[in-house]
């Protein structure tokens, strides 16, 4: 008995032992690791133009800023106002790699009082693809005063109209606004699309794939302050061959490629081709491309050409641009100079018959100023369906 | 020690008949190659010591240590066979398939080459279809691996692929014996509906083991090296706009990216992995103690190819195991008491900054009390009564997403085995289990959208689920010996389980299988 005792103890020893060495592997939720963290942004600006709104010639700091993170992985928005000393500290930040875009507007009557100017001045700045971590510095940001282009970019329709038919793109047309209180001619305006591979090769010059002059002799086409003019592919009623496009019948200039079998509306003025070098048509791109829009000066008579059979245009003859994508955080694929454009419009699947349009910034009377802060992720707003020739207010 | 084979050859068995069977013991089983939730219970469909009818449960199973290969009670037979697996029901891991049905043809061999040398050889050839399967296009480690590749379409996977190994095992002298082994799968698995990922995989599993052997102890240690490859490839893209789909690449648990309209996308993981696993035996007059230790560690990569390559992340798994089993038998019944642990752990790492991103872990510890009874010569009854208790949790160290859970489960099987003279045996079982899980923690939700409800309230919802489970089986076995030995299994399982939401689903698997032991040599 008391063998079978001992063994019974024994045993009892043996099966406590075990498991006692693994209970202790009970899963606890800790909840103190997040990876999620504080980050400081400063905004400072070094032109001119703080300096003199706060009588200050050493104030840099820049209150009153917006700051707005984007996350290029993460569907998060971060949004603040820079405080009294130029800096704001946003909350709860997710590690990964964000653009950052600055804007800070002085307005004509802030401007007026301290500067011998009569417009408004937009402050802006642009960092793209910054990886922020926990272990992150703070983010300075220098802004710099961005001088409205007098004429802009208002709408662009690239996306293609929805099936049936399929791959109907020919109802694609480029909207363009005065947004100054002057008249403006467009004889010698051109617009181009830009390829992608130079932004940083040669950040001078803009290699086009497409180039179009406006016709005219010089004072032809003037352009009324709060006037728009479209621009189509193709100037016909599209609502024929696609019921889901758009009417472009209306338009005030067409592509034409004379090099092709480019369907010519005789109604319609067709803008001078000086560069074309593929396609049917100027065709944007559904997917990806940048619009310019190009003051060109009356020596502008010659052209270079890069290997590729790229126009070149320099920089300085941008009056504004428009870079898009369908994936707006591809940042890595720019094409434009911050400059031009900082940001990417856009995000729409291919053939959904929608497009992009630039936001209104405010209304004075009947007439709209839109928003030009260089920056089409923050101009720009993707409209469900064209508005050729009108302004979403 | 000699030991006549059923071929009637005579052969020197290491271990004497009697222990083969004095220590039957339940794996736990551990699939490696794919990772387990461990807060399902693990319960073989019939009682412990009925699974000897079919498996002659030895060390060589335990720890599946090589080196002990000698003790392969189907030496000198060509075993061919054929097993299918039907699965179907709305109550299941919500990235996995709706319906399955697989099917495995195989042929293999233990053979003696010398006294002292034994070599094993296998193949199969496995194909299933997975119907109904959304959104991810891999097919492995779904439950773990936060990186994932999937896109929008809903629907249909086969799957062809094909397995083989090969060990040996040589005894150096009465107490010492070492093994080796190779094993090798490849496979590719193509979804039927646009845009067609296919999906590769090709694993590669080598083994060495060590085994020392006393009168009345054994012990044995065996490492086995992992290395395992998946990949996918989206290749045939087609940009009409009607039914261009959208990619999803998941990284983390919850943040995916989306792609439209690219020409391909290609994303490969590749996992290696170490095993350590010690196994021993003793024998005391009163009691056989079993015992189990294992460890494995894996460390996987993600990589994407493609047109837009972009760094994915790594993530990594360890599993612990332990086991400890006491047996006693008499001439009249048998006995025993048995304690499982089972931990696995996954960590993922961000794919930029590497540190740690997401945590997610499970444990169970089950103990099981079991036994037969020898009511006549021919007939035998069998029963087992089983507990565990486990806990689980995952946190998301990016987005805060968090949930705790705790459950218990009990279960009971019975089953009786009847012999008719030397040719005919039958057995059935039929067992009952019931899971109850209770969620202590959980974060609200981040995003409302519906990638994220299949990411983590989904599968969250699934763990959550108290689960009851019933199964049936049937098998009849013919021996024609010397010659050949006939196997023929039919099984059924049904399980429902109620989600937090009152809502209940249940899923029943049918299983059939022919097995011929063809003593040929």
């Amino acid at each position: 008995m008391r063998r079978l005792t001992n063994k019974l103890v024994k045993i009892g020893i043996y099966i406590v032992a075990l498991p006692g060495l693994f209970l202790f592997c009970k899963e606890k939720l800790t909840q103190t690791d997040s990876r999620q963290f504080t980050l400081q942004v400063t905004v400072q600006d070094t032109s001119f133009v703080t300096r003199s709104i706060f009588e200050d010639s050493s104030h840099t700091a820049v209150p009153g800023a917006r700051v707005k993170l984007m996350s290029l992985h993460h569907d998060l928005i971060y949004e603040a106002v820079t405080e009294s000393e130029g800096s704001v500290w946003l909350k709860n930040i997710v590690p990964g790699m964000y653009n950052c875009t600055v804007t800070k507007l002085y307005t004509r009557d802030t401007v007026k009082k301290y500067l011998p100017l009569d417009q408004d001045i937009s402050l802006s700045a642009s960092m793209s693809a910054i990886p922020l971590e926990q272990s992150g510095e703070p983010i300075r940001v220098t802004v710099e005063p961005i001088f409205s282009s007098n004429v802009v970019i208002s709408e662009i329709y690239y996306n293609g109209a929805p099936s049936p038919p399929a791959y109907y793109f020919h109802d694609q047309f480029t909207e363009l606004y005065n947004n100054s209180d002057e008249i403006i001619y467009l004889d010698q305006y051109a617009i181009g699309d830009v390829a992608y591979g130079y932004r940083e090769d040669d950040p001078h010059m803009l290699h086009c794939i497409h180039l179009y002059q406006f016709p005219g002799q010089g004072m032809d086409y003037p352009l009324y302050p709060g006037e728009m003019i479209v621009v189509a592919q193709d100037a016909v009623d599209h609502l024929e061959y696609n019921t889901r496009s758009v009417d472009l019948s209306a338009a005030d200039f067409e592509y034409y490629n004379h090099l092709s079998s480019d369907i010519d509306n005789h109604n319609v003025p067709n803008m001078v081709q000086l560069h074309h070098k593929y396609g049917h048509d100027f065709l944007y791109s559904v997917f990806n491309d940048a619009v310019v829009l190009f003051e060109l000066t009356a020596a502008d008579t010659t052209w270079t050409y890069d290997s590729f059979n790229h126009v070149l245009v320099p920089v300085e003859r941008v009056v504004d641009g428009v870079e898009y994508r369908e994936i707006t955080t591809q940042y890595q694929y720019k094409r434009l100079p911050d400059k031009i454009d900082s940001g990417i419009g856009g995000g729409i699947p291919a053939y959904k018959g929608k497009s992009i349009i630039r936001k209104v910034f405010r209304q004075t009377g009947s007439k709209f100023i839109l928003m030009d802060n260089n920056n089409s992720s923050v101009d720009f707003k993707v409209s469900d369906q064209p508005t050729p020739a009108k302004i979403d207010g | 020690m000699k030991r006549i084979n059923r071929n009637g050859g005579n052969w020197q068995c290491i271990a004497c008949p009697t222990m083969l069977f004095h220590f039957l013991f339940i794996v736990l089983f551990l699939d490696v190659c794919h990772g387990q939730d461990r807060m399902a219970p693990v319960i073989g469909d019939r009682p412990f010591f009925m699974d000897s009818v079919v498996h002659q449960v030895n060390l060589y199973d335990i720890g599946h240590n090589t080196a002990a290969l000698y003790e392969d009670s189907r030496t000198r037979a060509l075993r061919v066979g054929q097993f299918t697996d039907y699965s179907d029901g709305d109550y299941y891991w919500p990235l996995h398939a709706e319906t399955v049905i697989e099917q495995n043809y195989f042929a293999g061999t233990v053979y003696p080459l010398s006294e002292n040398d034994v070599f094993k050889g296998y193949f199969y050839y496995r194909r299933q279809n997975d119907h109904n399967v959304q959104w991810v296009d891999q097919s492995r480690w779904l439950q773990s691996n936060p990186f994932l590749l999937g896109d929008s379409s809903r629907g249909d996977f086969t799957l062809n692929g094909i397995h083989w190994g090969g060990e040996w095992a040589r005894r150096v002298n009465q107490h010492w014996l070492f093994g080796l082994g190779v094993h090798y799968s490849v496979g590719q698995r193509l979804k039927k509906v646009f845009p067609k990922p296919l999906n590769k995989y090709r694993d590669l599993n080598l083994t060495a083991g060590v085994m020392y052997r006393a009168d009345r102890w054994q012990v044995g240690f065996n490492y086995r090296y992992f290395n395992q490859q998946e990949k996918v490839e989206i290749s045939r893209y087609n940009l009409n706009q009607d039914i261009t789909p959208v990619i999803y690449k998941f990284r983390y648990t919850d943040l995916p990216e989306i792609r439209r309209g690219q020409t391909s996308e290609e994303r490969q993981l590749d996992r290696i992995g170490h095993e350590a696993s010690g196994q021993w035996l003793w024998k005391t007059s009163f009691v056989h103690w079993l015992g189990h230790l294992r460890y494995a560690v894996f460390t996987a990569g993600t990589r994407d190819g493609g047109i837009q390559k972009e760094k994915e992340g790594d993530w990594d798994t360890h599993l612990y195991n332990a086991a400890l089993i006491m047996i006693k038998q008499t001439t009249e019944w048998k006995g025993y008491l048995s304690y499982h642990f089972a931990r696995d752990a996954h960590t993922a790492y961000h794919p930029l900054f590497q540190f740690l991103i997401m945590e997610k872990a499970a444990s169970r510890h089950q103990f099981t009390l079991g036994g037969q009874l020898n009511v006549t010569k021919n007939c035998k009854l069998f029963t087992d009564l089983l507990y565990w208790y486990h806990g689980a949790f995952k946190e998301d160290l990016m987005l805060n997403n968090f949930w705790q859970l705790k459950g218990h489960g009990y279960g009971l099987k019975g089953g009786m085995l009847y012999t008719w003279g030397n040719r005919w045996q039958a057995a059935a079982w039929m067992g009952t289990a019931v899971l109850d899980n209770q969620c202590q923690k959980r974060s609200e939700n981040i995003y409302e959208r519906t990638y994220f409800n299949l990411l983590y309230r989904d599968p969250l919802n699934y763990y959550l689920a108290d689960t009851q489970r019933y199964n049936l089986g049937l098998q009849i076995t013919y021996k024609y010996l010397p010659v050949l030995e006939t196997h023929l299994l039919l099984s059924a399982q049904t399980i429902s389980g109620e989600e937090p939401s009152a809502l209940t689903k249940s899923r029943v698997t049918l299983n059939g299988q022919v097995i011929i032991d063809l003593f040929i040599f």
